[in-house]
């Protein structure tokens, strides 16, 4: 089992920075994103270890760990978040599930595109409502963090 | 610095920003942080293929557009714009020492033409694992992505071609290897080493950015961006389809 997790951090370790090197990451940056993957992939595959298809709670898990981890780690590292996040979902990505929608309906099996369309449309929502709710919770204490410094200056 | 020269910058780093991957709303606040540093009102508009921003300006209302017509992400860009336009809201530095700090952006250094391709190779091989192939699968899309990898740039970097030939030409490089990779190796899946292959050049970004601009309430940019990446996987399944079609034709 322990084995298992680490061939997949592992795996999922490459998997986050293979495509980070390819839309051009900074050096300094690299070794960090693709930490982020591994963790968010092992978070969501702690949630269920025998199966590598992730279902769609699974996908929220890993999306919103990567999320706060993208945060955080931009302010550690003085980086935008987005540097984080991208090669951070690549593991969760239906880039799949999208091709074999395409696929099938070239094929003329309307039923299973359906089927795959579904899934493509249901886990990128997922994914990106993941990161967004983080973003959005970061954004909101930044700004009440911002009006608390600037009151007292203001009363002066 | 004159007011239409802030604008001028303001829209170059915004549509910088836009060219190389960044959210709707960055590129938006980006252009509104640097007017208003120096005090300039403006209206900022992004979409996926133009921004613009007017301002009221001593001469009446000043209005600048931007068209982009490539787009590719590049991370790199992506931070040191940021920084950039941080460092115009806290120091306000003038416009000659922007531009110059704006053409070495522009210019910074990518990864070699080897990195890039063994980049193509791992993920590929990785993505083929993961998506439940053997470990003959994984070497066999390790060996088609390196020779993708190779191929992609050439396409890529020709902006006299659409954007609808390159993805074709990826898809049917990555039919035509994937088959000849399945035959030279034996006990392979071909669709399990195609989606590898194809895992690189699946529009991942532009999806999930499409919902999150959705999210976030930018509508237009949001669906855009769904149909780009609804097109681009379309393209590559057809490119792909026909190169295997046209492999099994040959008789092999």
């Amino acid at each position: 089992m322990f084995l298992h997790f680490v061939k997949l951090f592992l795996l999922a370790f490459i998997g986050s920075i293979a495509p980070a090197v390819a839309i051009n990451i900074e050096k300094r940056l690299l070794l960090w994103a693709g930490l982020g993957g591994a963790l968010g992939y092992c978070v969501a595959l702690a949630f269920n270890p025998y199966s590598l298809s992730f279902n769609i709670a699974q996908i929220f898990m890993g999306t919103v760990f990567v999320g706060l981890y993208s945060e955080l780690m931009a302010t550690y590292l003085k980086a935008p978040a987005t540097v984080f996040c991208i090669p951070g979902i690549f593991p969760f990505v239906p880039g799949v599930s999208a091709y074999q929608t395409v696929l099938s309906l070239a094929n003329n099996e309307f039923n299973q595109a359906a089927v795959y369309g579904l899934n493509t449309v249901f886990k990128s929502f997922t994914i990106a409502f993941g990161i967004m709710i983080v973003t959005a919770f970061f954004r909101f204490v930044r700004k009440q963090n911002k009006r608390g410094e600037n009151l007292p200056s203001n009363s002066k | 610095m004159e007011q239409e020269q802030i604008l001028e910058i303001a829209l170059q780093i915004g549509s910088t920003l836009l060219q190389y991957g960044a959210e709707t709303y960055r590129v938006e606040e980006t252009i509104k942080r640097i007017c208003d540093s120096y005090d300039l009102n403006c209206e900022p508009f992004a979409f996926t293929t133009g921004v613009f921003a007017s301002a009221k300006v001593e001469k009446g209302i000043s209005t600048v557009f931007k068209r982009i017509s490539s787009r590719k992400v590049d991370l790199t860009k992506i931070a040191r714009l940021n920084a950039l336009s941080r460092r115009i809201q806290r120091e306000k530095p003038d416009y000659k020492e922007i531009k110059e700090e704006l053409d070495d952006i522009l210019k910074c250094k990518t990864y070699s033409y080897g990195a890039f391709a063994l980049s193509f190779a791992f993920t590929a091989s990785v993505y083929a694992y993961l998506f439940g192939g053997s470990y003959t699968d994984a070497f066999a899309a390790l060996i088609v992505g390196i020779l993708l990898g190779l191929i992609h740039p050439v396409f890529a970097g020709n902006s006299s071609l659409f954007p609808f030939i390159q993805y074709f030409a990826d898809g049917f490089a990555a039919g035509i290897l994937s088959s000849v990779a399945s035959i030279l190796i034996p006990l392979t899946d071909v669709y399990i080493v195609i989606i590898g292959a194809l895992t690189n050049l699946l529009p991942g970004v532009a999806l999930t950015n499409g919902v999150r601009d959705l999210l976030h309430g930018d509508n237009i940019s949001g669906v855009t961006r769904l149909g780009e990446a609804f097109i681009v996987v379309a393209v590559l399944a057809f490119g792909a389809g026909i190169g295997l079609s046209l492999w099994n034709l040959g008789g092999f």
